[in-house]
Formats: C-alpha cells, sequence, structure tokens
C-alpha cells in the first residue's frame, strides 16, 4: 500500500473509532440519565383521594393554565397551548396539555404525568427545557401531582397542534438538555403530603407551586439558576426585562410591607398604586388570584421574614 | 421711536416670549398630561384598592368619590392624548403597539370605563357584590399596562 493510501486508512480508522466511543459515551450517558432521575411510585392513598377541583386550582396557581394557554384570544382554550415564551435562547411554545388523545396528553399515564412535571422527561425519556420549571416543580408534592391530574381528564379536551419551538442552534439539538440535565438537575423529591400551614406553605408556595425562584432568580450563560442567589432578581426574555430581587433584605429595605404585598399579588397593585405590567402581571391576573386568604397571608409573611 | 423705548419692547418681548413658548407647550404637551392623568388614577386606586381588599374601613363616600374621579379621566380626550402621540424617543413607556393596535387599545380603554360606571353602581350594595367588578377594574389596568406599556422593573 502506498504512504498516502495507509495514511487515508489510518485516518478513517482514527475517525471511526472516535465515532464509536463517541457513540457509546452517548448511549451510557442517556441511559445513566434515564436510570438517574428514578420515579418512585405515587402511593395508592394518594391516588384514591385525587381532588379534581383542588387540582384545578392548582393548575391555575401554578401557572400551567397561564403558559398552556393562550390567553390572548378569548374564549379561552385552557391548555390548549400558550403563546410564545421568549427567551435568550430562543423562543418556547408550551404544548397542548389538555387530555385530547391526539394532540394533547390523552394518551398519558399518570406516572408519566409525574415524570414530565417532576422529572423534566417526556414518556420516551427525552429531557424537556427548562423554560417549563421541573426544576421547581420537582418539589410539588406527590398528592398535588395526583390532584392535577384528575382536574386534566375533567377538563375539555382541544384538538390543537403544538407550535414547534423556535430555538437557535446548538440549543435546538434536544439531547444536549441531557447533558444540562446532567449536570444541573437533581430533583427534590416532594413531599408525599402537601404542606398546609405556617412557613412550610410558605416556602412550598413560593419555592415550588408558584415558582417564584423561576423568575426572580440570576442564572448562568447555560440558564442555570445560581443557587445562592436564589429570589435575588433575574432578567427575562430577550428584552432583558428586570424581575426583581424579592428577597426580605430587598423588601424591607424598599420599604414593602405584609400590606404591600398582599395588594400586589392578589390585585397587581404596587405601592405607588400604578398597576403591574409585563411578566408579572401574568401572574397577578391568572395565578395569584387563587391563593387564599390564609396562603396569601402566608407567603407575604414568608417573603418578608429576614 | 427712542431707543429706550426699542430697548423695551425688545426686552418686554424676549421676556414674553419665553414664557408664552413654556405655557404653549405645556398645555399642548400630549405626554406630560396623559403621564399626569395616570398618576392621579394612580392616586385614586391607592387610596380604594386596600378598602376593596379588606385592609381599610369600607367608606362608601370615599369610593364613590374616587371612582367619579377615575371615571372623569378614562374619557375620549384621555383616548385622544395617545391618538397619533407615540414617539419612543419622547421618554414616556407608550408603545408603538397603541398606534398598530388602535382599536384594542380603544376597546380597552372604553371597557375600562364601562367596568367604572358597573363598579359605581354596585358600591352602594357593599363590598360582596363589588368586589368582583373592582378585580375585573385592577385586571383591565394591568392588562393595558401589559400590552400598551414598555416593560421596566415593575416587579
Amino acid at each position: 500500500m502506498t504512504d498516502k493510501l495507509k495514511q487515508k486508512s489510518s485516518n478513517r480508522s482514527f475517525l471511526i473509532s472516535r465515532l464509536l466511543i463517541g457513540t457509546i459515551l452517548l448511549l451510557v450517558v442517556i441511559a445513566f440519565q434515564y436510570t438517574r432521575i428514578p420515579q418512585p411510585s405515587i402511593a395508592a392513598e394518594s391516588i384514591a383521594s385525587a381532588d379534581a377541583a383542588a387540582g384545578a386550582e392548582l393548575l391555575a396557581l401554578a401557572g400551567c393554565i397561564a403558559c398552556h394557554t393562550n390567553l390572548d384570544n378569548y374564549p379561552y382554550r385552557l391548555l390548549a397551548g400558550g403563546v410564545a415564551i421568549d427567551t435568550p435562547f430562543g423562543a418556547f411554545y408550551p404544548p397542548n396539555i389538555s387530555a385530547d388523545p391526539d394532540l394533547g396528553i390523552g394518551q398519558w399515564t399518570l406516572q408519566d404525568f409525574d415524570r414530565a412535571v417532576r422529572r423534566g422527561q417526556n414518556p420516551d425519556g427525552m429531557p424537556y427545557y427548562p423554560t417549563f420549571p421541573y426544576v421547581a416543580y420537582s418539589g410539588l408534592s406527590d398528592q398535588d401531582i395526583v390532584n392535577m391530574w384528575a382536574a386534566i381528564q375533567i377538563m375539555p379536551r382541544y384538538k390543537q397542534p403544538a407550535v414547534a419551538h423556535d430555538i437557535s442552534f446548538p440549543f435546538s439539538i434536544r439531547p444536549l438538555m441531557i447533558g444540562w440535565q446532567t449536570l444541573y438537575f437533581s430533583p427534590e423529591y416532594g413531599p408525599k403530603v402537601t404542606p398546609t400551614v405556617g412557613d412550610d406553605r410558605a416556602a412550598y408556595l413560593v419555592n415550588h407551586v408558584m415558582h417564584c425562584v423561576e423568575c426572580h432568580s440570576p442564572r448562568s450563560r447555560l440558564g442555570v439558576i445560581v443557587p445562592d442567589r436564589k429570589l435575588s432578581g433575574g432578567t427575562l426574555g430577550k428584552s432583558q426585562t428586570v424581575a426583581a430581587d424579592i428577597r426580605a433584605s430587598a423588601l424591607l429595605a424598599d420599604g414593602w410591607s405584609t400590606d404591600d404585598l398582599d395588594m400586589l399579588l392578589g390585585y397587581g397593585m404596587l405601592p405607588n398604586g400604578d398597576f403591574v405590567g409585563s411578566y408579572m402581571s401574568e401572574v397577578t391576573d391568572a395565578t395569584a388570584l387563587h391563593l387564599g386568604a390564609q396562603d396569601l397571608n402566608a407567603v407575604t409573611q414568608y417573603l418578608l421574614k429576614p | 421711536m427712542s431707543a429706550m423705548l426699542k430697548g423695551l419692547v425688545i426686552a418686554i418681548s424676549l421676556l414674553v416670549f419665553p414664557i408664552t413658548y413654556a405655557a404653549a407647550s405645556h398645555v399642548d404637551d400630549p405626554v406630560e398630561d396623559r403621564q399626569a392623568v395616570m398618576k392621579h388614577m394612580g392616586t385614586e386606586m391607592k387610596i380604594i384598592t386596600p378598602i376593596f381588599a379588606g385592609k381599610a374601613e369600607w367608606d362608601e363616600a370615599q369610593l364613590l368619590s374616587s371612582i367619579a374621579i377615575l371615571q372623569e379621566n378614562v374619557t375620549p380626550e384621555l383616548l385622544q392624548l395617545y391618538q397619533s402621540h407615540i414617539d419612543p424617543e419622547d421618554g414616556s413607556r407608550a408603545k408603538k403597539t397603541i398606534e398598530t393596535s388602535w382599536d384594542d387599545f380603544e376597546t380597552r380603554m372604553n371597557k375600562l370605563s364601562l367596568q367604572l360606571g358597573r363598579l359605581m353602581g354596585e358600591i352602594p350594595q357593599g363590598n360582596a357584590t363589588a368586589l368582583a367588578t373592582f378585580k375585573l377594574v385592577a385586571q383591565s389596568c394591568s392588562g393595558c399596562h401589559k400590552f400598551f406599556r414598555n416593560r421596566i422593573n415593575d416587579r
């Protein structure tokens, strides 16, 4: 064999071996990721006590309806798919999560739903983008998952196709999210029973159900919440709209009282009488208004606790 | 005309002109006027929201007075302050979408006016009756801000 041919053959072998190693590594990572996040089964007693009415309230409070519904068009087609969520990585379109068997999640099981919401994986094990706040939702309780699932089953079903995300390369390569989840996502494994009173309840609402932390925290360039700066403020969308620092130290320094927070979360009113627009209005209009008086009180007290 | 008289005429003109100009600019400044209206409305909302929220005592007279002020401000004249007066460089937060979605903007303003009228009628029946309509008024405020006002740090 001539030297040139030998070289070519050697190059080809090199390439093939590298491709093989890369493929094996990728398969290992996929297998590891698929099994890394175990999915404990939901207790039978939680399933038996499913409460669809409570679940419907939760779908509102957790922002599922706000994101997965086009609230710009009335009458609303609840959970049939939402408008674009604008991020530095591109635009994400929340899909149809009504129980329609063809274009929604009607063929899913409760386990599939749990896997999606608390483990960030679709029924095939592929990862979701963290625009879907499963990082926060991983702390939801078994009972809340069951109740939300029960609610979805009885809500209207819509044949509305999902809109494909419009994400910039290379973030558009979904399998890359396997690496992201491996490195940055450690599910919290929510409690079996939902906390109902005091700081436990408030922390559960702020950090998981209403996931305030998802907007009001700074993120790295890869979209990871900076762990020791939760609630210290973030920026949203391409326009880099500021989501304020809502740690107690900042709120108290700005002169916020529990009454001010009540007015904001309950009515969208700022202390100067102005009313929020932008992203926060979606929270006050579609989610926070579902907070009962006791929960509202717990949340405002918790946010102002140094 | 004597030199002194000429000088006097010139001095008076120099004084009068900027004063007149400033006054005219102020009266014809739609941005300033609508910002003043919005601030005025915010002042009234700041008074009545805690009442509806149960944080302050129910005061029918105050509520009726504040809502009357809101009604006086939500008028076709307010709409005119926005029509064809949207300029990204004018220092206000009004979005260009006001002009491109004028029908929507106008509809929302008219809806707010209707809601205020309804609220006025419900106040004498007490909070339990009026609260739902008040929440619609609050949502009208934030809804308009969401679509037609540029975002800044409004939490």
